[in-house]
């Protein structure tokens, strides 16, 4: 479940804060819960999470925080590319993961690669429907 | 997690500041020569009249309805805007303005445009509408 807490749209920008959870139906121990926020114009971009899961025996917390920015402002339609950096952090490790991401979208797909040491490729792939 | 309430605060911090530095430019997008100035409500309505022509160009007996959206920051995010407008068999054409805040919707001169629904399925989709100008052509 995801829960949209608050909501803020200016002329150039957009803020958004949520609050998401979820639990296992067969294993009601097993839950997670955590915010999720971001702020953005055409040309910056911010965003964190913070997600705690629950499973009874191995307790954890995973966090991130991500900047970017926009190396040209593309119009609707155009190919849209954002170069970014993304700091991550999960309680099992001692120490924050930082690493570039590149993020691509046109129409309705949304790419997302990035890469380092610790953690190795970290893409993601979006499809609006 | 006392770590973590420190890294939330540093961000809200930055996020603010950001904020409040994109505040203070909020017409950087505009190019001038290209822009009528016309008001609604009293204030400025900024149309691209460069690319309100080119949407019109081979549109005849329609009347296009020009909305300010706040939020459309996002290519991506305003792909929910077309496809939802586009469920209406009354909209001719729709163009969306990534550099004005601006959605471009060329109807029937049947349809009576709702100011309401208009604003439903922009909020439906994560912006806001703060006014709208309807032209005939």
């Amino acid at each position: 479940m995801t829960y949209l807490i608050n909501r803020k749209n200016t002329k150039n920008s957009q803020r958004n804060l949520y609050f998401q959870s979820g639990i296992n139906p067969e294993k009601t121990k097993n839950i997670f819960y955590g915010i999720h926020g971001d702020w953005e114009t055409r040309r910056v971009f911010s965003g964190f999470s913070l997600k705690r899961t629950e499973n009874g025996y191995k307790n954890y917390t995973d966090k991130f925080i991500q900047l970017g920015f926009a190396p040209y402002l593309g119009d609707y339609g155009d190919l849209h590319s954002w170069i970014m950096i993304k700091s991550k952090k999960n309680s099992f490790s001692n120490s924050w993961s930082t690493y570039p991401l590149l993020k691509f979208f046109k129409g309705d797909f949304l790419f997302e690669l990035g890469f380092n040491n610790k953690t190795e490729w970290d893409a993601h792939l979006m499809y609006r429907f | 997690m006392k770590r973590s309430f420190i890294f939330l605060f540093c961000l809200l911090i930055f996020s603010k500041a950001l904020y409040a530095d994109n505040n203070g430019s909020s017409n950087h997008y505009s190019h001038k020569g290209h822009i009528h100035k016309e008001f609604v409500k009293g204030e400025k309505f900024n149309i691209n009249s460069d690319r309100l022509d080119s949407f019109a160009n081979g549109l005849k007996q329609v009347q296009i309805a020009i909305v300010n959206v706040n939020g459309m920051v996002c290519d991506f995010c305003a792909r929910g805007i077309e496809k939802s407008f586009s469920k209406d068999i009354n909209l001719k054409k729709i163009d969306v303005d990534l550099s004005r805040g601006k959605v471009l919707l060329a109807y029937d001169l049947e349809k009576k445009i709702s100011f309401d629904e208009i604003k439903k399925l922009i909020v439906e989709n994560g912006q806001n509408v703060t006014d709208i100008k309807i032209i005939k052509l």
